[in-house]
């Protein structure tokens, strides 16, 4: 090879070279802007009020309501201590699925209260998937729907071996990248005393902040003894509006707990470990709260055909 | 006489038995008329994106062998309103190699500190600092220019795997 043939190769690698930077360069700067845009957090829409369930929709979202004893073919023995269980049933598509892992469950077989989400109900199936799953259980329930999803509903339901009144819901401040979520308070009565629970289903796609936003107006006027349950997605996924861009420390369950704390919430269920199993992953998302209460945290049962895992806790009466 | 020491991709020079390190990148081997690789550069400075460091850092490492590389990558930035300091130190390990063209693998500690600012009066934020560990494995690209992309698993309380791009130079 001639020196000329060497130097035209030094420059034909010189400019690729420099081609190259440029193009990555250019990819770096346009990946850059684009996070900083998307990093710029999503809006929620305003408070809304606790509202009365009957007064709280149009005919197709108006809850459901069945009192105990009702669907009930068993009879729940009188006991020292109410077994709660929140549980997201990954839309409730198979109520029969659900009995069945719930009733060969000791630690949940005769729970009292379940805690639902992501019920819901479609005209085609003839009765509401909560119906099916109360009457598989013996158990009164509500359900609440919180969206329209297709022709039917999305929602919480409340399943209670006990007598439940004062039901009210709240549209929780709307994210723009998301769908309307809702929390479910309701009064449990158990004999002379009265439980006030709280259900609760949060935005999957919020960082820390806009979380607590979301939760805070249920939160906020909440009864001084009362027990909060339910699904605050609280993964650990940063999100630049609906895209995940980190994994890194932003575990967001000791956030909210802390949150919680600052109200003078009991987090019973930090140790729990993991709630839901997607795609080889776990990610602990569900969670008790309890303010002036004496309970005692069972744990999280490996069962049931959904993406989540149902926890027990008991109230001490 | 010049030849090609296939483990270093480098211009060896035959008499001396040392590197000629001076031209290495644009070594000519006389036998084969091919220009041997390769980028012989054991620094390089980097932009990281959306790995290690977060949403993104600055980064440097060393070849302290042919196969073999230490660096960092740090980063500090703002997320929808939290702040993030991240300090990612690693070791490098390059398994395969062709040309330009490598895989590689880096595993280190990773310390993340931050903080969430609150939202609402009744709660003052929180600030976390924890460290995890991270392995990630990709393929690189090095020619003066430094590219790689990459997949890793940060394990601490959880195990998170997730992806990165890194874009840089060598010196």
């Amino acid at each position: 090879m001639t020196a000329t043939s060497v130097a035209s190769q030094r420059w034909v690698d010189a400019v690729t070279a420099t081609s190259a930077a440029r193009t990555a360069g250019a990819a770096a700067l346009g990946l850059l802007a684009g996070l900083a845009l998307g990093a710029c957090g999503v809006a929620l829409g305003p408070d809304q009020p606790w509202q009365p369930i009957d007064q709280s929709g149009t005919s197709d979202m108006s809850a459901e309501v069945v009192a105990p004893g009702t669907l009930q073919t068993t009879p729940v023995p009188p006991a020292a201590a109410l077994r709660v269980v929140t549980y997201n049933t990954e839309y409730g598509e198979d109520p029969e699925g659900l009995a069945a892992a719930i009733l060969a469950a000791p630690e949940l077989a005769h729970a009292g209260l379940f805690l639902l989400q992501e019920e819901e109900s479609y005209p085609g199936e003839g009765e509401s998937r909560a119906r099916r799953l109360a009457g598989r259980l013996g158990l009164g329930y509500l359900y609440i729907p919180a969206r329209h999803k297709a022709d039917g509903t999305h929602g919480l339901a409340l399943m209670s071996a006990l007598p439940i009144d004062n039901v009210q819901k709240m549209d929780l401040p709307l994210a723009d990248n998301g769908v309307q979520r809702i929390a479910v308070s309701a009064d449990v009565h158990t004999g002379d005393r009265t439980l006030h629970v709280i259900d609760v289903h949060l935005e999957t796609r919020l960082n820390p902040r806009d979380r607590v936003a979301q939760l805070h107006p249920a939160m906020i006027d909440a009864a001084d003894s009362v027990l909060v349950a339910g699904d605050f997605n609280t993964n650990w996924i940063s999100w630049a509006g609906s895209v995940p861009v980190l994994a890194n420390d932003r575990d967001q369950a000791p956030i909210i707990d802390s949150y919680m704390a600052s109200l003078a919430f009991d987090a019973p269920s930090a140790h729990s470990g993991a709630t839901e199993h997607a795609y080889g992953l776990e990610f602990k998302l569900d969670s008790f709260y309890t303010r002036q209460l004496d309970v005692v945290f069972g744990g999280v049962v490996h069962t049931g055909p959904s993406d989540h895992w149902p926890m027990y806790l008991d109230v001490n009466l | 006489m010049s030849s090609t020491d296939p483990a270093r991709g480098t211009a060896v020079d035959g008499s001396a038995g040392a590197i000629a390190d001076a031209d290495a990148r644009h070594a000519l081997d006389a036998s084969t008329g091919v220009i041997a690789d390769a980028d012989a550069a054991r620094h390089a400075i980097y932009i990281d994106v959306l790995g290690k460091a977060g949403l993104w850092g600055a980064g440097y490492d060393w070849q302290f062998r042919h196969r073999f590389a230490v660096g960092a990558a740090a980063s500090y930035y703002s997320f929808d309103g939290d702040h993030v300091t991240t300090l990612a130190p690693y070791v490098a390990a390059y398994p395969l190699e062709r040309g330009h063209h490598r895989g590689f693998v880096q595993l280190g500690p990773t310390a993340v500190r931050r903080t969430t600012p609150s939202p609402v009066p009744e709660w003052s934020g929180m600030t976390t600092t924890r460290i995890d560990a991270e392995l990630c494995a990709g393929y690189e690209y090095r020619n003066r220019v430094l590219v790689r992309v990459y997949a890793m698993a940060s394990e601490g309380d959880h195990l998170a795997p997730w992806l990165g791009a890194s874009f840089g130079w060598t010196l």
